[in-house]
């Protein structure tokens, strides 16, 4: 990963967004995954208003029921409506999804800017704290601490954050550790400004753009992450509706019904996709060398 | 009268998208015979690396395109050649050699196996004897212990040895033609001055011809017989050395000339040619040199001069030579 | 280059006691008091206390600690709460499937995708490199699960191609066994890898030396492979490791779908079960696992770089 350019403007606020959007619309696959995006936050925001049923509500009379007019995509073997559930779910995935990867960025970079800054034994610590962390691949540590800690949504807050915040503090350290060496630092510096004010003011604003970009594409693997966990059964615990233990239900309901599994599954797929489209545009935007063309 | 070994004519190389395509080369032409040794001098962005790497079509297609000219080497046309034949050109018949020693060579390879496959795309003799031709290589261009330093790789070398290494890999097939596109730039003047002695001994020894690409006019002293000027991708003077030197016709040879410095000695400033080349996209249909050029007369800014020949062995392309005006 | 070799095993050493450490540290530092999770909200403080001596919790803490590393290091992990069987025996059990389930994923997603790289690279913006973009593409956003959930149900529960379930007996049934799974995890690891090779290859092909190759004669064919491959895949190698432990990782998904044998449907039997030795014998054996993986792929980049064992 390269730190971005540390003379880099940092476009304005309103800027980035339109000029994501530009860069998004410029190509109209990108489009595409742009209003997905839009599509599945507003589905989780209003999901009370548009989910037909309750998606914890079971019928015994209406188990495995296929797609009809009143059940789009059916039911499952509880008689639950399943469209209700994938709905519900998005609301699930997408509040871990971003929660995680967003307080990972700030624990993760608050250690990477300390480790860079400071150097010396701080930072031999700190990093080889972060090299244990780092060498393991964020599902397996997902699954040793949520294992160790079980299920439930702050446990999952938990296990996300500790998996993704070593990731961030490692690009945060080493943007810091370039951005320390300039000259406007030291100047900073002999001007006898405070070194929490230098992080906060000087190193922090350089290092934003690098971070922001790597912030985007971990949600997508956050949102993964987290559908892998509640598959396995140590994330989101049922009935609450995640689409990892929907895909976890319908796996043990094969025979009765294959919708749960394939529209929970593409559901995660789509949104994956398109977060990640929304990391590359905004990749793009804030660090042009980071392209592979 | 030696036979002639390379006759370009009317070369012209364009880069970019077929509507917005920039002309880098335009028609460029020169001979040469076998044993001569030319220097192509000229700064940044006349066009003298593309020309050579034109010559053994190594251009990258896209974005780059040979659009005219031909390219004679001992009679044969290698711009019509099929693309599968240069292979067997390169290397054998004309071999070549780049600026920056420390990144032309694998690194992942011993320097022996590089040399080696050097030999071995191009003759048939086993293991045993193309190990031995690289030893003889390695000794012929100055590198000591030569057969322990056969399984060295080249992260092991200073600039200069990789520099004689890339030498020995270009000349051990003997080929006939040497091409070294600034070979000497990116050393320090001291090893610039030992490899260059060794170009000379290897042309004593093998005859090969050389072409030597270079924007530092002392180089091309150093070694050539011929120069050629090149300027934004026309050439613009060809003479023999010390004509060049004593009676320069172009204007641009002038001021090329009057900028080495020891030509300032006793005078306040360094001397130097007033303004800059014009980019690719901004050459318009006349001398390319109009805007700095002390003789400039309307008609260069209509028509680009041709090559006027100042003598026997000397041309220029300006229209404010005797031979032009007469 | 054998010291290099050395001193890397020599650090591994107290990596691999850190990581122990943090393991310990995760299991029993944690609030709540296991006995008391394990044994429900009913128990007695006499069953509690009973748990406790059972679980090693007695004991000071850094005893606990010391026993914890000893028994971690010579693969004591006790018995299983649920069946009384010897954990380490278990795991010796199910070990060989998941090793059998991760290197035959990683062959195949490899081996088909390092050509499928090269040609995207070679033949850059045509269809061929916008189809191998599609295909990386879809590896990431496919969760591993879901394709090995969707192989199953087509492949297996509507075609009768494959089992249903478990790990064979015999290397052919073994083979037919892992074969679908391996195709599951492969596809993720294919899609991966086919891109870094695009990219590796691509920013070699611009190097000097690759012209020098092209200018001494070699042909095409020659020169992507001997000269830019070779240099391409020092990253790919590089990524191997990591690699190898990310299909260790979406192992546990996969042997859970297919109903395989393996260390990670054994950790998740254990941790519906609340078998909390094997637990704890599950996470410590994918924690040696990260270790030793990552040492072996040091140790082996010495071996292919030639400039790492001249930098000292």
């Amino acid at each position: 990963m390269t730190p971005a350019a540390e003379a880099a403007p940092v476009p304005s606020e309103r800027g980035v967004l339109v000029q994501i959007a530009i860069s998004l619309t410029r190509d109209r696959v990108s489009l595409f995954f742009l209003l997905v995006l839009i599509a599945i936050v507003l589905v989780a925001i209003f999901a009370d208003q548009i989910a037909p049923y309750d998606p914890i509500a079971q019928s015994l009379l209406s188990i495995n029921l296929p797609p009809s007019a009143e059940h789009w995509l059916g039911t499952d073997q509880f008689g639950r409506d399943v469209l209700s559930r994938i709905i519900y779910g998005a609301r699930t995935s997408l509040l871990l999804g971003v929660t995680a990867p967003a307080l990972a960025a700030v624990i993760g970079t608050a250690f990477g800017v300390i480790a860079g800054y400071f150097g010396g034994w701080i930072d031999r610590i700190i990093g080889r704290f972060l090299d244990i962390f780092l060498a393991f691949p964020a599902l397996l540590l997902g699954i040793l601490i949520a294992a160790a800690l079980g299920a439930g949504f702050w446990n999952m807050v938990v296990v996300l954050t500790v998996a993704f915040a070593p990731r961030f503090a490692r690009i945060a350290r080493a943007s810091t550790m370039s951005v320390r060496s300039e000259a406007f630092i030291e100047a900073a510096i002999a001007s006898g400004l405070r070194t929490p004010s230098i992080m906060l003011h000087h190193i922090l604003p350089n290092i934003a753009g690098s971070i922001v970009v790597v912030l985007t594409l971990w949600i997508a693997t956050a949102v993964r992450l987290e559908a892998t966990l509640s598959f396995l059964g140590l994330g989101t615990q049922p009935p609450k509706a995640s689409w990892g233990n929907i895909i976890r239900d319908g796996l043990g309901n094969l025979f009765g019904s294959p919708w749960p599994i394939v529209a929970a599954g593409l559901a995660i797929t789509l949104t994956v996709l398109a977060f990640n489209m929304l990391g590359d545009a905004v990749r793009d935007i804030l660090d042009p060398e980071a392209r592979d063309e | 009268m030696s036979r002639s070994l390379l006759r370009v004519r009317d070369l012209s190389v364009e880069f970019g998208p077929a509507g917005k395509a920039v002309r880098v080369l335009d028609r460029i032409g020169f001979d040469m015979a076998a044993g001569d040794c030319i220097g192509i001098v000229g700064e940044s962005g006349s066009g003298k690396s593309v020309m050579s790497l034109s010559l053994l079509r190594l251009i990258p297609e896209p974005p780059g395109r040979i659009v005219e000219g031909s390219v004679e080497f001992d009679g044969v046309d290698l711009l019509t050649l099929p693309a599968s034949r240069m292979p067997d050109i390169r290397g054998k018949e004309i071999a070549m050699i780049f600026q920056e020693p420390m990144s032309a060579l694998n690194p992942v390879m011993t320097i022996g196996e590089q040399i080696a496959e050097a030999i071995f795309l191009h003759e048939s003799v086993d293991a045993a004897q193309r190990r031995a031709r690289v030893l003889e290589m390695l000794q012929l261009v100055g590198i000591p212990d030569a057969d322990k330093r056969y399984d060295s790789y080249p992260h092991e070398f200073s600039g200069g040895m990789r520099q004689r290494v890339v030498i020995a890999m270009a000349l051990a097939c003997n080929p006939k033609l040497l091409i070294a596109d600034e070979p000497t730039t990116a050393l320090d003047v001291t090893i610039q001055a030992q490899v260059l002695e060794l170009m000379k001994r290897l042309r004593e020894r093998y005859r090969t011809s050389i072409l030597l690409i270079s924007h530092d006019l002392g180089v091309i002293a150093d070694v050539a017989d011929r120069v050629i000027v090149m300027y934004c991708g026309r050439v613009v003077e060809t003479a023999e050395i010390d004509d060049l030197f004593d009676r320069p016709a172009h204007p641009y040879t002038e001021g090329l000339l009057n900028s080495i410095p020891s030509r300032s000695i006793g005078q306040d400033r360094l001397y130097q040619i007033p303004g800059a080349p014009p980019a690719p996209t901004e050459r318009g249909p006349g001398c390319a040199f109009y805007p700095r050029c002390p003789k400039r007369m309307p008609v260069c800014l209509e028509k680009s001069p041709p090559l006027f020949q100042v003598s026997e062995t000397q041309q220029a392309a300006c229209f404010a030579l005797p031979a032009a005006l007469a | 280059m054998w010291r290099l070799v050395a001193s890397r095993v020599l650090d591994a050493i107290p990596t691999m006691l850190l990581v122990l450490t943090l393991v310990f540290v995760a299991m029993r530092l944690l609030p709540g008091d296991p006995a008391v999770t394990l044994l429900g909200d009913h128990a007695t403080p006499a069953q509690i206390e009973a748990m406790r001596a059972r679980l090693g919790l007695d004991v000071p803490l850094w005893q606990q600690y010391l026993r914890f590393l000893w028994n971690a290091l010579t693969f004591d992990f006790g018995k299983s709460f649920v069946n009384s069987q010897s954990v380490a025996a278990m795991v010796a059990l199910n070990l060989p499937y998941t090793i059998e389930l991760t290197i035959v994923s990683t062959l195949i997603g490899t081996i088909a995708a390092i050509p499928l790289g090269v040609l995207a690279a070679t033949h850059r913006g045509k269809t061929a490199d916008y189809a191998t973009r599609l295909f990386s593409l879809a590896g990431f956003a496919i969760p591993d699960f879901y394709l090995g959930a969707l192989l199953l149900i087509t492949f297996s529960l509507n075609l009768g191609w494959f089992p249903i379930n478990g790990g064979g007996a015999g290397f052919v049934d073994r083979m037919y066994h892992v074969f679908l799974p391996a195709i599951a995890l492969a596809f993720i690891k294919a899609a991966f890898v086919s891109r870094l090779t695009r990219s590796s290859l691509l920013e070699v092909l611009n190097k000097d030396f690759v012209r020098t190759a092209r200018a001494k004669g070699g042909r095409e064919p020659r020169v992507i492979y001997r000269h830019g491959l070779r240099n391409a895949l020092l990253p790919v190698v590089t990524g191997l490791g990591l690699s190898i432990l990310s299909t260790l990782s979406g192992s546990v998904a996969i042997e859970f779908i297919f109903g395989r044998p393996g260390v990670g449907s054994m950790l998740i039997t254990g941790i519906e079960t609340r078998d909390y030795p094997v637990i704890q014998a599950g996470i410590i054996v994918f924690a040696m696992f990260v270790v030793i993986v990552n040492l072996a792929m040091d140790i082996l980049y010495v071996f292919i770089d030639p400039r790492v064992g001249a930098a000292r």
